[in-house]
């Protein structure tokens, strides 16, 4: 990404929480005026908060937690990078793209979707390309032509530096577009000549929404009761989902290896794509690749370390996108004392769920290939 | 090689073949001798060669077959292979009864497959053409010299087979097993047993080695006469000097073995002793797990004639080749994990797809509809195995193979069901 959009997307995501901060004006201690100011700037703030507080619909039977407000998608998408757009690579542009498609809006942004498609268009046209001068080079060869293959060489050159130049480059901004053909189904999504109705909901892992419920940046409601759950009851919820409550309970491991990489600055994300259990960004999405992706393995379990073949088939996937993979063993209680702390965890106290991840320890390898006859000087 | 070295192997020859025909009777085929001269001339492939300095300097090779010898018995044979060691190029001619290099194998009769440790090895090149080019069977060269250890990525004789491929060759009848050890010291015994023949041996050994020297000082002469030095020609006929003998490259030594071979052949009690051994002793997997990668390597085999390499790298047991794999990229990489009885995974399934497709390969899982009758682990196994090997679950598994082999069964493989996934990018 350019200097300047990688500038555009600071300025753009300056929040690494979905939560809002109270600032107080000065106050003043011989100015009984700047209390009062103050005290309604806080009263004014903590209401504005209360309402901000981002309403995630949970569905029962999908086991789905989903966002479907535009506005609360972006704002949880901007501030820390939560969640996935169901219709969407990562970041929820359905509606952007679906006006630019089907209304022909113009939008000034332009999302990762079209920037992902216009590089592969770029990379295909390169191969074609190579695909020629090398065909061409094979004639020269075989002719003999010493010329034509300096002059060549000259080619090459200018396709190496093209190619470099494809992994910074943007779509250009068109001015008109021009709406392309509707499909039928496409008719019933307009509003008007500017709007469309918007189909695409944000969804959130489990992790990240019991983690978000102990910001206290969302709400979710409790299928079971209609009321508002807690963080204790929703992580007793889900740790239910998973199977029985035991120190080997997969959500239990999975949410204190997500608290980990959280606690320490990490956006983390999903894994699935790259057979991982998670991918650590260094900011977020939009500044770089994920550097890392990490496996999870359990000490505790026999049955978890697997074969070399089955690590080094993870590896080769993982370098393929050039990431480093590390192996996260996690060190579980004894079923024991995780029992006797789940039988004491309070409802309303939600300082239960650190002590509860607090029980876990988590330590971190780097698996790499090692080739003795290629790494010999 | 001179006509001089030529002359002489055939009289060595016409040797041999007098004391064969005493010592074996009728049995031997002395007809199918080769030409001795062509036999002799087929010598070592360049792979297990030392090479031998200007001056003659060399050493007596060793033949392969008296290595494995060594490998095995340890001390107490090692005088007699020291007494052997001396006579190889007198052995070839009896190798070459046989086995004819030249001639290739011959398709009718069965290859000996020689288990030695927990490996089943090749030490004949010609089986080895026969087995790849007509079965597909391609194993893994093996040999490295031990003066050499960076040799590792070019390897030479013997050929090991994986489990898979010896069952595979057992079952469709292509091969037989031998207990190498015992065959190679059964066959010691009988020679060593014979003074007189073994003084026979040595002298047209000797006289060999003096030919050897005759041959050598001509070239030493010629040489010098070319540039002009005939004044200079002095006699080196050295005793001393050791002389390097070029023998033939594979194990054309077991062919004058081919009684205890032919008895091994017969014996299919000895045949499935002799698979269970090596079942239990080749691989840490379970009896279970051996039989399903067979069923897979069998079905692949026997439907699409691909052959079948190990496939570690690409994450799967196989990875499959539609030929030759000089020839072609391999298409499938090959899990056996049976994903109607076993849960195979979403990260399992996203990595594999992605990195098939990613090495334009497809990944293939592979599973039984109805799964084998009898499960072949058993718990108890150890203690059967050492107390009665016939009743072991090693025993049973091979026994059951056994009694479908040449029945078309493999043909007829409906329950192995295969599926391949490839990752697509959405988006």
């Amino acid at each position: 990404m350019s200097t300047k959009n990688s500038r555009e997307s600071l300025n753009k995501f300056t929040k690494p929480l979905p939560i809002e901060i109270i600032q107080l004006p000065p106050v003043y201690p011989g100015n009984p005026i700047s209390w009062l100011i103050a005290t309604c700037s806080f009263i004014g703030q903590l209401i504005v908060k209360q309402s901000r507080k981002i309403t995630v619909l949970y569905n029962q039977d999908e086991f789905c937690f989903k966002v479907t407000d535009k506005e609360d998608m972006d704002y949880l998408w901007k501030s820390g990078f939560y969640g996935k757009g169901s219709l969407s690579r990562s970041e929820p542009t359905w509606q952007t793209r679906a006006q630019k498609r089907i209304l022909g809006v113009e939008k000034t942004e332009t999302t990762s979707e079209e920037i992902v498609r216009y590089r592969r268009q770029l990379r295909n046209d390169y191969k074609q390309k190579r695909n020629k001068m090398l065909a061409l080079e094979r004639q020269y060869k075989l002719q003999g032509d010493s010329e034509k293959l300096k002059q060549l060489e000259v080619v090459r050159q200018k396709l190496s530096e093209q190619r470099d130049m494809i992994s910074h480059s943007r779509p250009p901004e068109r001015k008109d577009i021009e709406p392309q053909e509707l499909r039928p189904e496409d008719r019933e999504l307009i509003i008007d000549s500017k709007h469309i109705k918007n189909i695409e909901y944000m969804e959130l892992t489990a992790c990240e929404v019991l983690f978000l419920l102990y910001m206290g940046a969302i709400k979710v409601d409790s299928p079971d009761t209609g009321k508002q759950f807690t963080t204790i009851q929703l992580l007793r919820y889900l740790v239910n989902m998973f199977g029985a409550v035991e120190a080997d309970n997969m959500f239990l491991i999975q949410f204190a290896v997500y608290f980990h990489y959280k606690s320490l600055g990490w956006c983390v994300k999903s894994g699935l794509k790259f057979s991982s259990d998670f991918v650590l960004y260094q900011r977020g999405p939009p500044f770089h690749h994920a550097a890392f992706a990490v496996t999870i393995l359990k000490n505790s379990s026999i049955n978890a370390l697997k074969n070399w073949t089955h690590f080094g088939s993870i590896f080769r996937v993982v370098s393929a996108v050039k990431k480093t993979m590390v192996l996260c063993y996690i060190d579980t209680p004894t079923s024991n004392q995780l029992v006797d702390l789940w039988k004491t965890l309070d409802d309303n106290d939600n300082e239960g769920l650190i002590n509860l991840v607090n029980m876990y320890s988590i330590r971190e390898i780097i698996y790499k290939r090692w080739t003795p006859n290629r790494t010999r000087l | 090689m001179s006509d001089l070295t030529w002359n002489d192997c055939e009289r060595n020859l016409i040797d041999m073949k007098a004391q064969l025909e005493d010592n074996l009777g009728s049995e031997t085929s002395v007809e199918n001798s080769p030409a001795p001269m062509l036999c002799y001339s087929s010598s070592c492939s360049d792979t297990s060669v030392p090479s031998s300095n200007e001056e003659g300097e060399g050493v007596v090779e060793e033949k392969e077959g008296e290595e494995v010898v060594e490998e095995k018995e340890g001390e107490e044979v090692v005088e007699e292979k020291e007494r052997f060691s001396e006579s190889p190029p007198l052995l070839l001619p009896s190798g070459t009864i046989v086995d004819d290099s030249l001639r290739g194998h011959d398709p009718e009769s069965m290859i000996p497959i020689l288990v030695i440790g927990n490996r089943a090895l090749m030490f004949n090149l010609d089986h080895i053409k026969h087995l790849r080019i007509h079965h597909g069977i391609v194993g893994l060269l093996s040999g490295s010299l031990p003066l050499a250890p960076q040799q590792n990525t070019l390897l030479g004789l013997p050929l090991a087979l994986s489990i898979d491929e010896v069952l595979y060759l057992l079952y469709n009848g292509v091969c037989y097993l031998v207990d190498g050890a015992k065959a190679a010291t059964a066959f010691l015994d009988d020679l060593v047993c014979d003074e007189d023949k073994l003084d026979e041996m040595a002298t047209i050994f000797s006289d060999d080695v003096d030919n050897q020297r005759a041959e050598r000082q001509r070239e030493y002469e010629e040489r010098l006469c070319k540039l002009g030095l005939g004044d200079k020609i002095v006699q080196r006929n050295d005793r001393n000097k050791t002389v390097f003998v070029q023998t033939r490259d594979n194990d054309g030594l077991f062919g004058a073995l081919h009684v205890h071979l032919r008895m091994y052949r017969d014996n299919v009690g000895v045949q499935k002793l002799l698979l269970s051994k090596l079942l239990r002793m080749a691989t840490n997997e379970d009896l279970d797990t051996i039989y399903q990668n067979f069923r897979v390597f069998n079905y692949l085999k026997m439907n699409y004639h691909h052959c079948i390499l190990p496939g570690v790298r690409f994450g799967g047991k196989f990875v499959s080749y539609p030929g030759d794999p000089l020839r072609y990229h391999s298409h499938l990489i090959v899990d056996t994990r049976d994903y109607y009885n076993e849960d195979i995974g979403m990260l399992d399934i996203s990595n594999r797809g992605r990195l098939a497709t990613g090495v334009k390969k497809l990944w293939l899982v592979c599973g039984q509809r109805r799964r084998g009758t009898v499960p072949f682990s058993d718990s108890n196994e150890k203690i059967n195995e050492l107390a009665d090997p016939e009743q072991s679950s090693g025993y049973r598994l091979v026994s059951n193979l056994f009694d479908y082999q040449g029945k078309g069964q493999a043909l007829k493989d409906t329950e192995t069901v295969c599926f391949s996934i490839e990752w697509s990018g959405f988006g």
